[in-house]
């Protein structure tokens, strides 16, 4: 069904209405605030223009438009916005195939739309495919058809308060108030049915054989008939709250208000709001324009439902805003890179000596505000998704960094820590979901106690374990090629009990993990992959402890076997999700492999080399 | 005596956790691996539940071995070999935690048996069943007089049946084809029910073999309606054959078990997220009918029900336009206490552990 209603949306002919060419500076604070329910959350305007430009085109701007800019063109001015350059193909022998220019980054939709029409045929057979079948060019086509039909329902989502570009007879404008759109048309809807029956049964179907008049009165039938077979399964823009007692949480778009009537005088309001809106827009009254997006906020939050905050709306709109992730990646490394240059040379002044520390704290800051921004605008604690789990991990990272950190010996837990956050965070972005960051959760993880206490716990000790890692790396750098043994001890000294802490959080993570399942799938331990991860890291942690208690590891073998815990820990993390069975469905990843595998090559190659140099300078001492 | 006092104390020596995890942790990686090809349960039998895993002609340890030596192993140097000493305590705790936590898998692979239920809204049931052994059963007037399980279908004992069963053919995961097509379809033979349209042609098994559909033929004779006939999972109907008076049902799926109570469903709920069809929550409202006693209770994803020694998990759910059904995951486990009884030991051992660590490291600073 998916597959026809994409195919339908691209291929049929879409009936825009007139350009409206738009050049006055808006004020865009208010629009920005105005919520709308996208992928089971309220969320602002802006994070959904956000969202949806970033789908088509991968970029945060278009020309000199901001996403939200762009938003507000696509809604009210939507003949302009399918001429704008939107679609990135990132495949060169589908632009071939498409006929589209190669020397463009970005095509319209006015581009793009006639070239899919054509490839009909070819795609049809590829939405039945499994996906693991598919070619790389293959999923781009298919990507590329859902975003347009995406695209599609966008553009249409306000065509019913847009005027059309059409003139009726005078006879049927005594029934019109004011500019001609699909509501007044549907005013005269009846008169319009009978006359064109009329005409069939005189002239037959033929428009050649109309009259002016008769050719008019065709085309209205026929622009309202296209607009309301447009807006079938139009749910798109959910941006006006349901009334109805029943409907709680639920919010309606335009269109499902004008042809469903769900409502009340409440959204009927709202609605001629936000024509005037788009009237304002197309008519370039700026001033006008600020004044009814801030009474549709007003009015919108007055009809939401309690739950609908406002402050969370502006903490989110925010977020997006800073970029927070960039500013404490830029702390992150000015740490590194102050810490780094105290190590060859020691200022006399107290500030510069304390500056890498004072760097990565402020970065810590910003890293516990954004988490906790992130709590606040989800109601439910950090970690949910892979991707969140490294945001949560590089906190770890750097914090216990920090604890480690003695200025007057050395800064290296604090550049280990800080380095990995840093370098994690570089990567995060990969692991993006597609769409929202900030997601909703499948309903077994919709509990924000066993989130607390195992996801937290568990990731705490992924983060703990990934430092204890790069400290070995460290200390096994220092005994391979600084010679310095207070140093190499003292690093000993650090991995060890960081390990320690790291098969505490992860033990106790991992067991918390078995009574989660045992409350929600009736067994503690059922062999699944991401359990047998988390055990993974477990017995890795017990065999080294256990290989350095009974001197089976040598003190450099046990900085080596910690090193290795990285290698362990990117397999229990990332490498089961590539499995894609078990009841943990929610974490399933794709296309990681080759870099994994890469990972985990180096790594080997890189702790052998330093295992070799740490070795031959404890049997040279 | 003397051999054995050495075994025991070797056996107790702390390097054997040294030699053991690493034929653990290999086989651990092995397991999880196979199942992206074998499927979960397949390579967990093979993998979690063997004692001895064949790897083509060479013989290595399953976790059962492995685990085995590895509890005896804990267990022995808890008794004999720990030194009781508070700085020891610590990992003294996190052993005994992981004595707990291993006797409680011991138990738990010895006793739990998980099953399932499905009960339409508005209706109640006491059945539950297995969620991958099949067998045939056969009622004489709705009283079971038979119960012959699937996997041993090869030994079947069906002498004091009323009439006589012939076992033609089977097959665990079957192919439908239309009986007419094959080749040397032969229409006098006495086809019964849907053996007159459909024949069962062997092929591999899923890799979950819960989605297997297994189905059997078999020759009755000794009754009303002689003849051959098919079962299979999921049959829509049971085969009834009559002799005289009596009225023989026949019915071939998943295994059932009775629960010593009946639980009737009177609300299924999927909660939704705003403008998507993703599940915020789903819960069944219940009543349970115990002898004369009945009380309404609920049950909810993670808020599971415990009654006479049964959990009931919500699983999942069934929906057609004019129909909703509750699917619950039910678990027997004699053993479910010991994993949260091992955990908290485990972790206060660990906690413990830590502490003194910390306490030590900061002796020694002030030192």
């Amino acid at each position: 069904m998916r597959i026809f209603l994409i195919l339908a949306s691209i291929i049929t002919a879409l009936l825009l209405p007139q350009n409206a060419g738009a050049e006055a500076h808006f004020e865009m604070q208010y629009f920005k605030t105005l919520p709308i329910l996208h992928e089971g959350r309220e969320k602002p305007l802006s994070s959904f223009a956000d969202i949806m430009l970033r789908q088509f085109s991968g970029q945060e701007k278009l020309q000199n438009m901001d996403a939200s800019q762009w938003l507000t063109l696509t809604l009210f001015d939507p003949q302009s916005a399918a001429e704008l350059p939107v679609f990135t193909v990132s495949d060169e022998t589908l632009i071939t195939k498409l006929k589209l220019d190669k020397t463009q980054n970005l095509y319209s939709y006015a581009q793009i739309q006639p070239a899919l029409k054509a490839m009909r045929d070819e795609a049809l057979p590829l939405f039945s495919k499994e996906e693991t079948a598919l070619t790389g060019q293959e999923k781009t086509l298919l990507r590329l058809y859902e975003n347009t039909a995406l695209f599609t329902a966008l553009l249409r989502s306000f065509t019913a308060l847009l005027p059309l570009d059409l003139s009726l007879p005078p006879a049927y404008q005594d029934q019109i108030d004011g500019a001609l759109n699909f509501t007044e048309l549907l005013k005269v809807e009846k008169q319009l049915e009978q006359d064109l029956t009329g005409i069939i049964t005189r002239k037959g179907r033929d428009p050649s054989k109309y009259t002016p008049r008769e050719l008019t009165i065709a085309k209205a039938s026929f622009h309202l008939q296209t607009l309301r077979a447009g807006a079938q399964d139009n749910e798109l823009l959910r941006i006006i709250p349901v009334q109805w007692e029943d409907s709680k949480d639920q919010w309606a778009t335009p269109w499902t208000i004008m042809l469903q009537g769900q409502g009340g005088p409440g959204a009927a309001f709202l609605l001629s709001q936000w024509t005037d809106l788009a009237g304002a827009y197309r008519q370039n009254d700026a001033r006008r324009w600020k004044t009814i997006s801030e009474d549709i906020l007003e009015e919108t939050l007055l009809q939401s439902p309690q739950s609908l905050n406002i402050k969370r709306l502006k903490i989110e709109q925010l977020y997006r805003t800073v970029h927070p992730y960039t500013l404490i990646i830029t702390l992150y490394g000015l740490s590194i890179f102050a810490a780094t240059f105290l190590l060859f040379k020691q200022p006399t002044a107290r500030l510069l000596r304390l500056a890498p520390t004072l760097l990565a704290l402020t970065g810590i800051v910003l890293h516990i505000v954004t988490l906790t921004a992130r709590i606040y605008i989800l109601q439910r604690p950090p970690v949910g998704t892979l991707y969140e789990s490294i945001l949560f991990v590089t906190l770890i990272c750097a914090a216990l960094g920090i604890l480690l950190q003695r200025a007057r010996t050395s800064f290296i837990p604090l550049i280990t820590g800080t380095g990995t956050a840093a370098a994690l965070l570089i990567c995060a972005p990969v692991f993006k979901p597609d769409g929202d960051s900030l997601e909703v959760l499948a309903a077994v993880l919709n509990t924000n106690f066993w989130l607390t206490v195992h996801v937290l716990c568990i990731t705490a000790g992924y983060g703990v374990c990934i430092l204890a890692a790069m400290l070995a790396h460290s200390g096994l750098y220092i005994s391979g090629f600084k010679h310095n043994k207070e140093l190499s001890k003292k690093l000993r000294q650090n991995v060890h009990r960081t390990s320690i802490a790291a098969l505490l959080l992860t033990a106790i993570g991992t067991a918390l993990g078995g009574i989660w399942a045992d409350q929600s799938w009736g067994r503690f331990w059922g062999w699944d992959p991401k359990e047998n991860g988390a055990l993974l890291i477990v017995l890795w942690l017990v065999w080294v402890q256990h290989g350095r208690i009974s001197k089976h590891l040598s003190s450099t073998g046990f900085m080596a076997m910690s090193a290795a815990l990285n290698i362990i820990i990117a397999i229990s993390w990332f490498g089961v999700n590539l499995l894609n069975v078990g009841l943990h469905s929610y974490g399933f990843t794709s296309g990681l492999a080759g870099s994994l595998i890469a990972f985990c090559i180096a790594e080997i190659a890189l702790i052998t080399f330093l295992y070799i140099a740490a070795k031959k300078q404890e049997c040279a001492a | 005596m003397k051999n054995l006092v050495s075994l025991l104390t070797r056996l107790a020596d702390a390097d054997m956790v040294f030699w053991l995890l690493p034929p653990l942790m290999a086989l651990l990686v092995s397991g999880t691996l196979a199942q992206r090809w074998m499927g979960l349960w397949p390579a967990m039998e093979m993998f979690f539940s063997s004692f001895i895993i064949w790897a083509g002609p060479v013989p290595l340890p399953g976790a059962y071995t492995l685990l085995g030596i590895l509890s005896i192993n804990l267990t022995l140097k808890f008794l004999l070999k720990s030194r009781w000493q508070w700085e020891k305590s610590g990992i003294i705790l996190s052993h005994l935690g992981a004595i707990i936590l291993l006797l409680g898998g011991l138990l738990t692979a010895m006793t739990a048996r998980e099953y399932y239920m499905l009960i339409p809204e508005g209706q109640e049931s006491p059945f539950i069943y297995e969620y991958h052994r099949r067998a045939l059963n056969i009622f004489e007037n709705d009283r079971q007089i038979a119960r012959l399980p699937f996997e041993n279908i090869e030994n079947w004992d069906l002498s004091a049946l009323p009439f006589q069963i012939r076992i033609q053919n089977s097959c665990q995961n079957c192919d439908i084809q239309k009986r007419q097509e094959q080749p040397g379809y032969d229409p006098e033979q006495p086809w019964q029910g849907m053996a007159r349209f459909m024949v069962f042609d062997p092929k591999p098994n899923e890799k979950d073999p819960e989605s297997d559909l297994s189905g059997l033929q078999f020759e009755v004779t000794g009754t009303d309606q002689d003849g051959i006939y098919v079962a299979f999972d999921a049959m829509p109907k049971p085969i009834e054959i009559t002799k005289g008076e009596a009225i023989y049902r026949l019915m071939f799926g998943k295994r059932q078990s009775i629960l010593p109570f009946t639980i009737a469903l009177t609300d299924f709920v999927k909660n939704e997220y705003g403008g998507t069809a993703m599940a915020r929550s789903y819960h069944s409202d219940i009543i349970i009918k115990d002898g004369s006693l009945e009380w309404p209770a609920r049950i909810e994803m993670n808020k599971p029900l415990r009654y006479r020694g049964y959990t009931f998990f919500q699983s999942s759910f069934e929906q057609g336009p004019d129909f909703e059904a509750t699917i619950l995951a039910v678990v027997e486990n004699k053993g479910r206490l010991f994993p949260y009884i091992g955990s908290i030991v485990l972790g206060l051992g660990l906690i413990l552990h830590m502490g003194l660590i910390l306490i030590r490291k900061n002796t020694r600073s002030k030192a």
